[in-house]
């Protein structure tokens, strides 16, 4: 029951300020903070009760949802070492964003913590589903908080943003949809579960009933929709408008934890389902994230605006996580689900630093600022250790994620290791430019004179994130022993190796 | 006719003499007396669902199965039972049922629908509710109208209901054009069935809606065909697809709204009753299907892109909702793409789909149609999008509501227009209509961007001047606040609906 509790947590605890009269009732924050707070405690069997050598899915819950003749969907919940991972993230962030949100927000507060927990709640919903059609009910329904939270509380040009982002990714995400009624419809309109789907397709394409062009449409229905969501090069237009019009809280969920679906679904269905189709297209998806990486690493350069440039070093980042994911090695796999964690924890850190200092001074050009180290030595200090786990600095998470996703890489294919590894040495360049120009050098701004240092409230919310950077970084192991097993079946799944179970179930033609 | 026969038509029997009473209390009434009308038929509305609900449960209770759903084929299922009754003329199946009580639901939410002020006067008279009430038991009727004779009548019982319905506001001239104008096309479609009615018989000298069945040869399957493509055509004008769907936005928009709302679900319904007799009992013959299959998906991609294309442009939301309303009969008949013949447990979950959809459709237009009838305080209706502007902070549970409305037509879940689609697009693929169910999901990313427009006006943007109050109207709070949780809850538990049969 420990899933559904930490699906529900969230919602119960929207009920009471939904019925709240006063807009902005100065306990919102308090009660929303307490809540994720809560959340977060409930989750922690995840990490202390997961078990590494045991079976693949834990804290697995069935319950009976729809069951009519030939539609059965079931509110089935479990997680494998990995998708346990982001379920903590998420209850890891959500403290922290809301926190970071105290004095951002003063607008229709009620509604911010409202939309902030429901999209908690849909959050660990998706990376908790093991039901195809659960999860995408969880999936569609993180965008509308999403949608709001931007919209609402986003900067000058937020309609606009938001709009964006919605129209993207739900194109992507109803050509899934499509492509999920024809899944069930061709495994014989049995159930939704993940592993039943996932076989009887093997099973399928065994018996030769499961068609090339099939597969292939299939395939480009799902990856359309999660590349959209990671986001792929060419398709990451929307996510520096999202971000640079989001309010911080919200940049720092759509980075640290909502893009992460993308790469999730392409762990958890895309391979799987279409192996053959994703073997076929892993060096074409491969060479996009090149692109990515490169091209993210250049428009971050080119950037004048702190938030813009984070964003676009996102889309150098993920490229990273899903080039090692597309290089089917174990390194590169397990490096990916390592990047995606590791980035959650930095981006989001580099989203709440520069949303403190646009607190502070309403800019975030980083021509506004300029040796501004010598005012707030501490923020300075922060800021510094974020740039440098961002950066892969050996010690901190990033250096792992970073060095395992280029392994693998290169194991695959050395050019794709070589030309992946270009995206550290700039990811250093843009960050350490950005480090240099805001922090060092002359102080140009008299008004920057008078510029508060982190208060205790700022502090304590980065401490959890600065520990983070260092345990991740030192003591890896505790996380790659957990999201081996989940890996591995993703690599018998990818190379077609998974032998089909004896009770494979049957598929009526 | 025998005394169960009697039991079947009661719900029938409840709306028609409540329509009596409601024109009798009009007239005997004092004006500030008048929401007693209201009421009144609202009751008969309730206490005919009330009839319905028990007519099924009886049947279980005595039979030991569910009522047969869907067609003589299906009938036969329960031994010692007719479906069939009063001769022949009256198909009183699950189907037909599902279709009375949506009818009976669409006529209780509209009664509960606030006129403008301009139009109080006209909205609470005993009139307006008497042929309301005649509207909904013409749709009953029509949902189980198993001759063309009955149907003709009932279609006729409902049309002329609502042609004066639509004129009702007397005042306003826009409400006398919708009266026009949907008096002369609908009797134009009426015509068009009569004539394929006509031909019809001519062809099988009977008027049952029974299955036709004709030798590839027979010289008189010309005859029938033809009546096949006309009775097609009329019925394709009655649920609004393109392309016959002109008269659509200007009636919707010159109707009082509780009729708008009466039209969009009640009539929709009904006609959609009527398609699936015809199409899926009386010319579900495969040598008649290679015919209306095609005909009927290009009518169905042609609307759905049609409505959601045109629905972008609109700056009032009646419009918006009767183009809307147009791309959701798009997808309603992508149901209908049944190119074999298949067995009665196939039809049965394609018009489950379709009652489901019909269902939430109702509820979700009717609850958003509920918010525009509201009438701010300045005067103003909520008429354009503009005027949503700031909703959101006058009235938040409101502009909730309104939104889950919004979020539900556009597909969203966990809401019930999204397991509505899934079941209609589901239909479609495992049909094998993939291109088809590509092309309509296309289109509804469209509309998307037009639903979401209400609910950034709402909450996004600053209104003009001060934020809007609305006029208090009770009923319509019940309405909007029943619609808003009934959508929610048949979103996550949509089997308890369809697990009905």
């Amino acid at each position: 029951m420990l899933l559904t509790a930490l699906i529900v947590l969230p919602l119960v605890g929207a009920l009471p300020l939904l019925f709240a009269r006063d807009q902005n009732a100065r306990e919102a924050k308090g009660w929303a903070f307490l809540v994720s707070f809560v959340t977060f405690l409930v989750s922690l069997p995840l990490w202390f009760n997961f078990d590494p050598t045991g079976p693949l899915y834990q804290f697995v819950e069935k319950h009976r949802w729809i069951s009519l003749p030939r539609l059965n969907m079931g509110f089935n919940l479990g997680v494998d070492g990995f998708a346990a991972l982001m379920v903590l993230l998420t209850t890891f962030l959500m403290p922290i964003a809301l926190l970071g949100s105290w004095n951002y927000i003063k607008e229709r507060q009620k509604e911010f913590y409202i939309a902030m927990l429901v999209l908690e709640a849909a959050m660990i919903g998706v990376f908790a589903a093991t039901d195809l059609f659960l999860f995408y009910v969880f999936f569609e329904a993180s965008l509308i908080p999403m949608y709001l939270l931007i919209g609402i509380w986003g900067g000058e040009n937020r309609i606009y943003a938001t709009t964006k982002f919605l129209i993207y990714t739900v194109f992507g995400s109803l050509l899934m949809f499509v492509a999920i009624l024809f899944v069930y419809h061709k495994t014989g309109s049995a159930d939704f579960g993940i592993t039943g789907l996932t076989e009887r397709l093997a099973a399928l394409r065994l018996r030769g009933t499961f068609s090339r062009t099939e597969e292939f449409w299939c395939f480009w229905a799902f990856a359309l929709a999660f590349s959209i969501k990671v986001p792929i090069f060419p398709l990451h237009t929307w996510l520096p408008d999202a971000h640079v019009e989001a309010p911080t809280p919200g940049s720092v969920v759509l980075a640290g934890i909502l893009l992460k679906m993308g790469g999730y679904g392409f762990l958890r269905f895309i391979v799987p389902f279409f192996p053959v189709a994703s073997e076929h297209y892993a060096p074409l998806f491969a060479t996009l994230c090149i692109v990515g990486i490169i091209y993210g690493s250049f428009m971050a350069f080119a950037q004048q605006d702190m938030k813009k440039l984070i964003a676009y070093s996102s889309v150098a980042h993920l490229g990273t996580c899903m080039l090692g994911i597309f290089s089917y090695r174990i390194e590169g796999v397990q490096g990916g689900m390592y990047q995606m964690l590791s980035h959650g924890i930095s981006t989001s850190a580099l989203f709440l630093l520069v949303g403190m200092l646009y607190e502070r001074t309403h800019s975030r050009a980083i021509a506004y600022y300029g040796g501004i180290a010598k005012v707030v030595p501490v923020f300075t200090v922060c800021f510094i250790v974020v740039t440098l786990s961002s950066i892969g600095l050996p010690l901190t998470n990033g250096f792992v994620g970073e060095f395992t996703c280029l392994m693998g890489a290169f194991f695959r294919e050395p050019w794709w290791g070589v030309l992946g590894g270009l995206g550290v040495i700039l990811g250093a360049v843009y960050m350490l430019f950005m480090v240099k120009s805001v922090f060092f050098g002359p102080l140009v701004r008299k008004s920057n004179l008078t510029l508060q240092d982190l208060d205790s409230r700022e502090l304590s919310l980065l401490t959890p994130l600065l520990i983070m950077i260092f345990v991740m970084g030192v003591a890896p192991t505790l996380f790659f022993r957990r999201m081996q097993p989940a890996a591995e079946e993703f690599l018998d799944y990818a190379h077609t190796k998974k032998p089909l179970r004896a009770a494979a179930p049957e598929v009526p033609q | 006719m025998n005394l169960a026969h009697f039991a079947d038509l009661l719900p029938v029997g409840v709306v028609l003499t409540a329509a009596l009473v409601v024109v009798f209390l009009g007239l005997i009434l004092d004006a500030k007396d008048r929401f007693v009308i209201a009421l009144v038929a609202m009751a008969g509305c309730v206490l005919g669902l009330g009839v319905l609900a028990q007519n099924y449960v009886s049947f279980e209770a005595y039979y030991k199965v569910t009522p047969p759903w869907f067609g003589p084929l299906d009938s036969a299922r329960v031994a010692g039972h007719t479906a069939l009754i009063c001769g022949g003329a009256f198909m009183v199946d699950g189907f037909g049922m599902a279709i009375m009580a949506i009818a009976l639901l669409a006529g209780a939410l509209a009664t509960l629908v606030a006129g403008h002020s301009s139009e109080r006067s006209a909205l609470t008279s005993g009139e307006y509710h008497g042929l309301l009430l005649l509207a909904v038991a013409g749709m009953m009727l029509l949902g189980i109208s198993h001759d063309f004779l009955t149907l003709l009548i009932s279609l006729e019982i409902m049309s002329v209901a609502t042609y004066i319905l639509a004129g009702s506001q007397r005042e306003d001239v826009r409400s006398g054009e919708a009266a026009i104008k949907y008096l002369t096309l609908g009797a134009f479609s009426t015509a068009l069935l009569m004539l394929g009615m006509a031909f019809v018989f001519g062809a099988t000298g009977s008027l049952s809606l029974n299955p036709i069945s004709m030798a590839a040869s027979d010289p008189r399957r010309g005859l029938a065909l033809l009546g096949m493509g006309l009775l097609l055509v009329g019925v394709l004008f009655k649920v609004g697809a393109a392309p016959f769907h002109f008269w659509i936005p200007d009636v919707y928009e010159g109707a009082p709204t509780g009729v708008t709302g009466l039209m969009a679900v009640g009539v929709k319904a009904a006609a959609f009753a009527v398609v699936a007799r015809l199409m899926f009992e009386t010319f579900s013959h495969p040598s008649f299907r290679q015919q209306w299959v095609p005909l009927l998906a290009s009518a169905s991609v042609l609307t759905m892109a049609l409505g959601n294309l045109l629905a972008l442009r609109q700056n009032s939301i009646k419009r918006m909702l009767a183009y809307s309303g147009i791309a959701h009969t798009g997808y309603l008949l992508l149901a209908f793409l049944v190119p074999r013949e298949v067995g009665a447990s196939v039809v049965e979950e394609h018009l489950q789909a379709v009652t489901f959809y019909l269902l939430a459709y109702g509820l979700m237009t009717m609850g958003a149609f509920g918010v525009v009838a509201l009438v701010r305080e300045d005067g103003r209706a909520l008429e354009t999008m503009d005027d949503f502007a700031g909703l959101a902070k006058a009235h938040p549970a409101l502009a909730l509501c309104m939104s889950i409305f919004m979020l539900s037509l556009s597909g969203m879940p966990p809401l019930a227009g999204f397991f509505a689609k899934f079941m209609v697009f589901r239909a479609a693929i495992e049909q094998g209509y993939v291109f088809y169910a590509m092309l309509g999901i296309l289109t509804s990313i469209a509309s998307l961007y037009y639903y979401l427009r209400v609910v950034l006006k709402m909450y996004m943007e600053e209104p003009a001047g001060a934020a809007p109050r609305c006029h208090y109207v009770w009923t319509s709070n019940v309405l909007i606040y029943t619609a808003g949780a009934l959508t929610f809850v048949l979103g996550i538990l949509p089997h308890w609906i369809i697990g009905l049969r």
